[in-house]
């Protein structure tokens, strides 16, 4: 994609997420998503979320993604799924299905038909009180398990969108603090000309960009390993960009009135999807203690 | 399919790479392999050998013009190589740290001397000094004072330089000396190749506190330089270190990458796995592979534009967290064996050349403070 075409698709994304959140999923259709995901998809991807989570979008779009690499027809996703006596609950991000519903559930790998009725929605509770997912539950025996489907895959092309998703969050976080303080003047001089606030900033800007660049490689590459690696560092420099953010903000940082506890709860929220920072980062090298070797990942 | 020429090798990185890890596979530089020597002067023989054999098959003369005795190629085909011996568990030797950043600007700016000179560097026979720091110009390197004075046909230097990288045994020195008055700051700095057995100059060893002599100190009492050993013209000086510190910026972070895949990989296969270790080779693996795709973009940009913008000094905070984090996590890992472990010598003397990394080449302040000023364009800050 051109610097020209990538700006265009950017301000589409711009104007289409101005949309209510329940019509994104039908005006991507209409873009030729799909189409665009398989010819593009890092400049696709990176766009629509970076984007989504600048905004602070509420869609089901990372069900969207997860759907179509699956390549099964599910009516939504259920997220950070467990099973337990025979009951799997687990995250419901889009509204709970009416009827009879078919889910795709990554954590187990496995596709689950849920008849009307079948299904047990209650509120959940949300650090991020923007958000009203559900917790939702259901039998286990109405799982069947999808053979063909390529759940790393899946997972891996879930992993890079909340990585972008959270990249832009971080970005974002980033962007209203040095504002603020670029303009918020003590002891005679803009708080960000003092040494110890501006170093903060270039620490979660390097942060924010080495999870872009290994996101980068992420996408330049079939080995899911890299999509996990970079979802797994997106997270850990959300945190830094959210704790340096509410640091410099001083007191405004911690108030319901301020927008920022918003990016700080998404950023915190997200990265509970599909593995946390924590949870993958152990997985990675419990995986290279496994083998003995760091994998490459990026080539020239 | 028939072999590629030298031209061919030449103007494409690729087939570089083909050609380079067919020679290596057949195993020609495998006595390097996994090779490590605790004495550094010992090292850079050793690893002068190696250079000498990869420059006399081929195989390294690329990454340098034709005039410079070599078989042409640019940057990426250094990237290349230093790729290339990693993969393959080979050392990359010290030559190549100075090389990337002297040769381009010798190149650019001394031509003549590049014909003259670079083709021994290039082939491992001998190793070259940069001296541009000075006990009272650190950080602040437009400060420097050790002073090239014009005489008839050249110039007299004096003055002192210190942490000069691999300064004994250098054949070499590249000196950044002041020619304009005191307070002509960066506008008054030239710079000149010197043999270091000129007379006057004198070369003193300083070991880190692992007691390698990884760096030196280098006094100058009435040394005679010939004009014709000027880079570049006179007072031009500091625009060259500016050229000379891109290929810096573009590819160590892309050499240190390559090599700290490695160390993890050996850190990994010398601890227990433990759910801690699990946790830390985790986070560790992601500086690393970060790094790594960070510095690729960056070496790649180097290659497309000649130039590197102020975004490679998160490069360079990407690597200091990178090679900090690496050998702290030996220490605690290692826990007793580091300390006392028969062989654990190369960890203990990785951790404290480590801590160098946020110091040497800008300090990792200097680089958030370039973050700061040109890439975030934050309100300067205020200066008395
Ligand atoms: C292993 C190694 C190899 C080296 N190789 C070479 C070489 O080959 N050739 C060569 O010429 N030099 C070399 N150097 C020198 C290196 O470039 C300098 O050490 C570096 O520029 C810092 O200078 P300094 O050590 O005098 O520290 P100082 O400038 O005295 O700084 C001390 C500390 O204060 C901080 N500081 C300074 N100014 C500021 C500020 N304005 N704001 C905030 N903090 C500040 C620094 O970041 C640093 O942490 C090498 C150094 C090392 C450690």
């Amino acid at each position: 994609m051109t610097p020209d075409e990538t700006k265009e698709l950017r301000s589409t994304i711009t104007a289409l997420l101005e949309s209510p959140a329940g019509e994104i999923p039908a005006q991507l259709d209409e873009l030729g998503w799909e189409d665009l995901v398989a010819e593009e998809e890092e400049a696709a991807i990176t766009a629509l979320f970076s984007e989504h989570g600048r905004v602070l979008g509420t869609s089901t779009i990372l069900d969207g993604v997860l759907i179509s690499a699956l390549g099964v027809a599910a009516d939504a996703v259920i997220y950070n799924a467990v099973e337990s006596g025979g009951t799997i609950t687990g995250i419901l991000v889009a509204t709970a299905p009416e009827g009879d519903a078919v889910f795709a559930v990554p954590g187990l790998r496995t596709i689950a038909s849920v008849p009307a009725g079948g299904l047990t929605v209650s509120p959940l509770p949300n650090f991020d009180e923007d958000l009203s997912w559900s917790k939702v539950s259901f039998a286990a025996a109405s799982a069947v398990s999808s053979s063909d489907a390529d759940w790393e895959a899946a997972e891996a092309a879930g992993q890079r969108a909340l990585a972008a998703e959270i990249i832009g969050i971080a970005r974002e976080t980033l962007r209203l603090v040095m504002a603020y303080t670029s303009d918020r003047f003590q002891y005679g001089h803009p708080i960000a000309t003092f040494q110890s606030v501006r170093f903060r900033y270039s620490d979660a800007h390097s942060a924010n960009e080495a999870a872009a660049g290994l996101l980068h490689a992420a996408f330049s590459t079939d080995d899911v390993r890299a999509s996990r690696a970079a979802k797994a560092l997106a997270g850990r420099a959300a945190q830094l960009s959210a704790q340096h953010s509410i640091q410099t903000f001083g007191a405004i940082g911690s108030t319901k009135e301020h927008v920022l506890h918003h990016y700080v709860a998404r950023g915190a929220v997200l990265d509970s999807l599909l593995g946390s920072s924590r949870d993958l980062t152990s997985q990675i090298g419990a995986e290279i203690l496994e083998s003995g070797f760091a994998p490459i990942l990026t080539e020239l | 399919m028939s072999s590629p020429t030298q031209a061919e090798i030449a103007a494409d990185a690729d087939v570089y790479r083909t050609v380079l890890r067919e020679w290596l596979e057949e195993g020609h530089a495998d006595a390097w392999r996994d090779s490590y020597q605790y004495d550094i002067e010992a090292s850079i023989k050793n690893n002068g050998k190696l250079v000498k054999l990869l420059f006399e098959s081929g195989v390294g003369a690329y990454g340098w013009p034709v005039e410079a005795g070599a078989l042409g190629g640019g940057s990426l085909h250094l990237a290349t190589l230093f790729d290339e011996l990693s993969r393959r568990g080979i050392p990359i030797p010290e030559h190549y740290g100075v090389l990337t950043t002297l040769g381009p600007p010798l190149v650019r700016y001394a031509p003549e001397l590049a014909k003259l000179y670079l083709a021994a560097f290039l082939r491992g026979e001998e190793w070259w000094g940069q001296s541009f720091s000075e006990p009272e110009a650190g950080s602040d390197m437009a400060s420097l004072r050790c002073r090239a004075t014009p005489v008839d046909g050249g110039y007299r230097v004096n003055g002192q330089k210190i942490w000069t990288s691999h300064g004994v045994g250098a054949k070499k020195i590249v000196l950044l000396a002041r020619t304009g008055t005191p307070e002509s700051r960066h506008r008054g700095l030239t710079l000149f190749l010197i043999d270091s057995d000129t007379p006057g100059l004198e070369i003193r060893p300083i070991a880190l506190a692992n007691g390698r002599n990884e760096l030196a100190e280098v006094f100058f009492d009435d040394v005679f330089v010939p004009t014709e050993r000027r880079i570049g013209a006179e007072d031009e000086g500091w625009a060259i270190a500016m050229y000379l510190l891109q290929f810096e910026r573009g590819l160590w972070a892309w050499l240190r990458a390559g090599v700290l895949m490695n160390r993890l990989g050996e850190l990994a296969r010398t601890v227990e796995p433990t759910d801690a270790a699990k946790a830390r080779i985790g986070e560790l693996y992601l500086d690393v592979a970060a790094l790594r795709a960070r510095a690729a973009e960056t070496a790649k940009e180097l290659a497309d534009n000649g130039e590197v913008g102020p975004g490679a000094s998160v490069d360079k905070l990407l690597l200091g967290a990178a090679e900090v984090g690496m050998l702290n996590a030996a220490r605690e890992l290692l826990g007793d064996t580091f300390l006392y472990g028969d062989t654990a010598d190369r960890w203990r003397e990785e951790w404290w050349w480590s801590r160098t990394t946020t110091i040497y080449g800008g300090a990792a302040e200097a680089q958030r403070q370039i973050i700061a000023d040109r890439v975030l364009n934050l309100p300067k800050e205020p200066r008395k």
